[in-house]
């Protein structure tokens, strides 16, 4: 008789695409309130079903079946003027998020490095926008300056951020 | 790690932050729908907006911290606590030992506690029927009395039927949910998703009974209708009286009688022509088969929509105007669609190409030659083969056929057209009565006929373009330089009539 799973085995599979699911969660729902709920949903929902996994064929495509579910249930129960991507569009995220070289998702382990190049004005920007959860807008009006001008300050930033990665994963690579 | 477009890349931005407009939203979903690349682009930042999140996190956040838009704590958006293991296993437990199960049946035990002010009740319902109440779930039976902001979601292979206290009946059709959002001054609904039936009673005086949806309001007038809430827009369908139907926000109200109908959608509401078309397609007789419909006014991106069938544009160095429209710079912004179904021999049969457009100048700026009488902008056609609409540097439009002999058919209209005017053109092509007509803002300006024994020529796979003749084509270059807009292409040869009523409106 085949033995339950144990936590061990659960968390041996689960953490390495853990970043994997909570990017495709963050595509596909916008909000990071909502990946934050979401997710959790999902670690359960994985919990329950990993004794139908079976463990020849990889695990990521599998969870991002669960993780679609439970992308599809919370959006039945948004508000109706909730903005949504449309499900077909969340389906579909979840196949690409499934492909095997998703290149940013394997080189997070530069940013770090790269987060001290970018300035203290550029993080303290980055850390406003990611942690805190102010939106560009509010921002502006905090800094006395556009939306536009703080767009396009945070898209420079992480462009910055993007080719510090790639340049330092090459240096790096075998 | 390529980068996308800058506009893309704004709505990516947009997007993970949860600031999207539902305009935007819906470019943004199309797009996405049709570009893989896009998709991947989509990932990569999340996952980079996340770790950045994780890594900001672990510094020291500011003292005084501001609240987000929405109000809610910063903490909010503080990252997952679950990579570390312990952490994750014990959250499972709690969150399994936790999770909500009953609540439901605790309520269906009851079904008619508290029910006696209600003044709407489940006239029938099919099994599976559900009605959900303070995040609960029971099943809906008929007699049942219906609270204020309950919800019901008629089964999947079934419906359900509301009565009112004025006698109004609402039946859902299968897989559909609709929300009790009130009763004073009146009946609120709220269509979340489907398809409704309504037969409403008159209204008695400072009472309204309305519907409202996404992206729209409908408020009743004392008629029959239906009301279809979809994903991307909402549907009114008037079979007698009249309704009401106001954009979301307020700012647009339609009124249809009895047999229109009105489409809202996130740009707003619009009257739906006979065809079920909104806009100036909905002008085209309905039995018209129309092919493709480019508005060209999807303000961001390079993809162009198409709404009729998804033979989706590629458009090179897009420019798009504070209307939210294409402007062809007259250098190298132009369409590309690949001729697949019925585009690869449309012009085998008769057919006829629509569009509406702006000139700035009569000599574009990128015309590689500029002094040759015969550098045209070219407007709607197949790539490097002159045929469709054209403008000439003299203001004079042309709508150029060719024949299986490489002869040119041309028919070109009257005087010079003005730059900054728009206008609206049709090109005919008709191979029974062999002649190819141009027609300006609804009226024919010249039919050019041919002689018999004859067939069209052969286009191969060429691509349809609009704004260019070919990228790279040396003096056959031919940009565009102004505004095209509405681009239609039809498999008949439409009539005078036709043409007449779709033109019938200047262009905007």
């Amino acid at each position: 008789m085949a033995m339950p799973p144990t936590n061990a085995e659960f968390l041996g599979v689960f953490l390495p695409i853990q970043p994997s699911l909570r990017a495709y969660l963050h595509a596909a729902v916008g909000s990071r309130a909502a990946v934050e709920e979401l997710q959790q949903d999902v670690a359960v929902a994985l919990w329950e079903k990993f004794s139908t996994y079976d463990q020849e064929r990889p695990f990521l495509p599998w969870a991002l079946g669960m993780a679609r579910i439970q992308v599809l249930r919370w959006r039945q129960t948004q508000f109706r003027d909730r903005r949504l991507l449309s499900a077909e569009t969340a389906e579909l995220l979840a196949e690409s998020a499934a492909e095997p070289a998703n290149e940013l998702t394997h080189r997070l382990d530069f940013i770090a490095g790269c987060l001290g190049q970018v300035g203290e004005r550029i993080t303290g920007l980055l850390r406003r926008h990611h942690v805190l959860g102010e939106s560009a807008r509010t921002i502006a009006e905090a800094d006395d300056t556009t939306t536009t001008a703080v767009e396009n300050a945070l898209m420079r930033a992480r462009k910055a951020l993007r080719h510090c990665v790639e340049r330092r994963s090459q240096t790096v690579a075998p | 790690m390529s980068d996308t477009h800058p506009s893309m890349e704004l709505l990516i931005q947009r997007h993970l932050a949860d600031e999207l407009d539902a305009r935007e939203y819906e470019i943004f979903d199309a797009a996405l729908r049709s570009d893989p690349d896009l998709r991947r682009r989509l990932l990569e930042e999340a996952a980079l907006s996340m770790h950045l999140g994780s890594l900001l996190a672990q510094e020291t956040v500011p003292q005084g911290a501001r609240r987000s838009r929405s109000g809610r704590s910063p903490s909010r958006f503080r990252p997952s606590v679950l990579i570390n293991a312990a952490a994750l296993a014990a959250a499972i437990l709690l969150a399994f030992l936790l999770w909500p199960r009953s609540s439901a049946t605790d309520l269906a035990a009851d079904p008619a506690a508290d029910l006696s002010e209600s003044r709407t009740i489940i006239r029938s319902a099919s099994a599976g029927t559900q009605i959900h109440r303070l995040g609960a779930s029971l099943p809906a039976s008929p007699g049942l009395a219906l609270e204020v902001d309950d919800a019901v979601v008629a089964a999947t292979d079934g419906g359900a039927a509301l009565e009112f206290a004025d006698g109004s009946l609402v039946r859902l059709q299968a897989a559909s949910s609709l929300a009790v959002l009130g009763d004073d001054g009146g009946t609120r609904l709220d269509l979340r998703l489907g398809v409704v039936d309504c037969d409403i009673a008159a209204q008695a005086p400072g009472t309204t009974f309305s519907i409202r949806t996404r992206f729209a309001l409908a408020t009743v007038l004392g008629t029959q209708f239906q009301l279809s809430a979809l994903d991307d827009s909402t549907t009114l369908e008037v079979g007698s009286g009249r309704v009401a139907l106001s954009s979301a926000d307020g700012s647009q109200r339609l009124v249809a009688g009895a047999g229109e109908r009105l489409l809202a959608d996130a740009a707003g509401v619009h009257r739906l022509g006979a065809n079920g078309l909104a806009g100036i397609a909905g002008r085209l007789p309905p039995d018209a088969p129309l092919v493709a419909w480019w508005p060209l006014d999807d303000r961001v991106g390079n993809v162009a929509r198409d709404l009729v069938s998804d033979h989706l544009g590629r458009i090179r160095n897009p420019v798009w105007d504070a209307d939210g429209l294409l402007a062809f710079d007259g250098r190298d912004t132009s369409i590309v669609i690949e001729p697949t179904g019925q585009l690869a021999t449309l012009e085998q049969r008769a057919y006829s190409i629509l569009c509406s457009f702006q000139a700035e100048s009569y000599r574009a700026p990128g015309l590689v030659t500029p002094t040759d009488s015969l550098n045209y902008q070219f407007l709607v056609g197949r790539q490097g083969f002159a045929m469709g609409l054209m403008f000439t540097h003299e203001g004079v439009f042309l709508a150029k056929h060719f024949l299986s002999n490489d002869v040119p058919i041309t028919a070109s209209s009257n005087g010079q057209a003005l730059l900054g005017r728009w206008y609206q053109l049709a090109m005919v092509v008709d191979p029974e009565l062999r002649t190819c007509s141009i027609y300006v803002d609804g009226a024919l300006h010249a039919t050019q006929p041919w002689p018999p024994g004859l067939s069209t020529r052969d286009y191969g796979t060429s691509p349809w373009c609009i704004g260019l003749q070919h990228a790279g084509g040396g003096g056959m270059h031919w940009p565009a330089h102004g505004r095209i807009r509405d681009v239609m292409l039809v498999a008949t040869a439409l009539g005078a009539d036709d043409i007449a009523a779709v033109h019938a409106t200047p262009a905007q």
